[in-house]
């Protein structure tokens, strides 16, 4: 019979807290902009559906960076 | 790869798939740019002219006055932060097409079509169609801006632009980089190229305690409008009032605001006005050459006004401005 002690379970929590936030920024897919911003494509995907209008937008061109 | 750089503004964000800019609102999706925001104002209201404040644009008249979601810059004293600084989708909006802007902007019986509140340029391609259609119909198109904008497609803008109220928040690099996180030269070209392009301009510049109040700021401020855009473009000192992230500071003094004033009235600048104080004398306009009350005003109202069309009723003189 294993027998946890407080320190043990401080221990695992911190670990399991650690690894639960790494998955979650993996997968969230968080983009960090050149100017500081930050934003997801998880968020964008959720406001087409939402339904707000995607208008073409004038002046961009494509990089290669 | 399938990035794309947006150059509406001087910040030229590149943003990958799904990114956003620093803007919030045109995004890429598939290697192509998108605005979110088009059609969709989240503040509409008919206004008074003189809230944006133009007061040499159809004094007394009223302003369709329309905005979305989203700013290119980042001030430390946003009064519109609300809007300004959030997600389109985390603003209420109401889905309303250019078309339906003219015509209730005309069934409200308003002159002008006012893009505002926020920030006109990144809701460009709403701004531009928007103003076309205006412009068929007979209606002005006013921008309420901080002009931090690429030349480009400022130029187009333009020519379907009547009038401006541009913010020039400092007189340095330094300024708008701690304020703003932006940068002052595209806003100096932008005022300077709207003026050669005859878009009726009005400076505004919001006169905020320890950061831009001392005598040195206000001559810079003075004399660079005195040089690019002449003695009859109009200045507005605006009171600071705190906001957003500047709740530390006090209002701004009104004796800071009479000095302002008192320097550029003494460097030549025929039209300097106060904002954000209703009652102070500085809110009236005197004709340059007589020297009598043209308009007087309190606040947004007219209480009289002695130059019809512009024209001072005294000595004839043609104030500089959009009148008719």
């Amino acid at each position: 019979m294993i027998t946890l002690k407080t320190q043990d379970i401080v221990f695992l929590s911190i670990i399991t807290i650690s690894l639960l936030t790494m998955f979650a920024l993996s997968t969230n897919n968080v983009i960090i902009t050149q100017k500081g911003g930050s934003i997801t494509a998880e968020l964008t995907a959720r406001l087409t559906a939402s339904g707000l209008p995607l208008h073409p937008a004038q002046y961009w061109e494509r990089t290669n960076e | 790869m399938n990035k794309v750089e947006c150059t509406l503004c001087p910040r030229h964000c590149k943003l990958a798939e799904g990114q956003r800019g620093d803007c919030r609102v045109r995004t890429n999706v598939g290697g192509k740019l998108f605005s979110l925001v088009y059609g969709k104002p989240c503040a509409v209201n008919t206004d008074p002219i003189e809230k944006k404040p133009l007061y040499h644009l159809l004094p007394g008249s009223s302003a369709f006055s329309i905005a979305t979601a989203g700013c290119n810059l980042h001030c430390l004293y946003c009064q519109n932060w609300e809007i300004s600084q959030s997600q389109p989708e985390n603003a209420r909006s109401t889905p309303m097409s250019p078309e339906e802007v003219v015509s209730k902007a005309l069934a409200n019986r308003c002159r002008t079509i006012a893009y505002t509140y926020s920030e006109p340029i990144v809701f460009y391609e709403y701004t531009y169609d928007t103003s076309k259609l205006a412009k068929d119909k007979g209606l002005l198109n006013a921008l309420v801006t901080a002009g931090y904008i690429e030349q480009e497609p400022l130029k187009q803008l333009c020519a379907v632009t009547d009038a401006a109220s541009v913010t020039i928040k400092g007189m340095t690099e330094d300024f708008y980089q701690k304020m703003s996180k932006g940068t002052l030269k595209p806003v100096l070209d932008c005022v300077t190229t709207m003026k050669k392009m005859g878009v009726w301009v009005e400076i505004i510049n919001l006169v905020i305690p320890t950061w831009n109040d001392s005598d040195e700021d206000i001559l810079a401020l003075v004399r660079w409008i005195k040089n690019y855009c002449g003695v009859d473009t109009p200045l507005h000192f605006s009171r600071f009032w705190p906001m957003y992230q500047l709740t530390n500071l006090p209002p701004t003094p009104e004796s800071t605001l009479n000095r302002a004033w008192d320097i550029a009235k003494k460097e030549g600048l025929r039209f300097v006005y106060m904002g954000n104080l209703p009652t102070h004398h500085g809110n009236n306009t005197l004709c340059p050459s007589c020297g009598k009350l043209a308009i007087e005003r309190r606040g947004y109202e007219i209480l009289q006004d002695h130059a019809p069309n512009g024209k001072c009723k005294y000595c004839n003189f043609q104030l500089a401005g959009v009148w008719k």
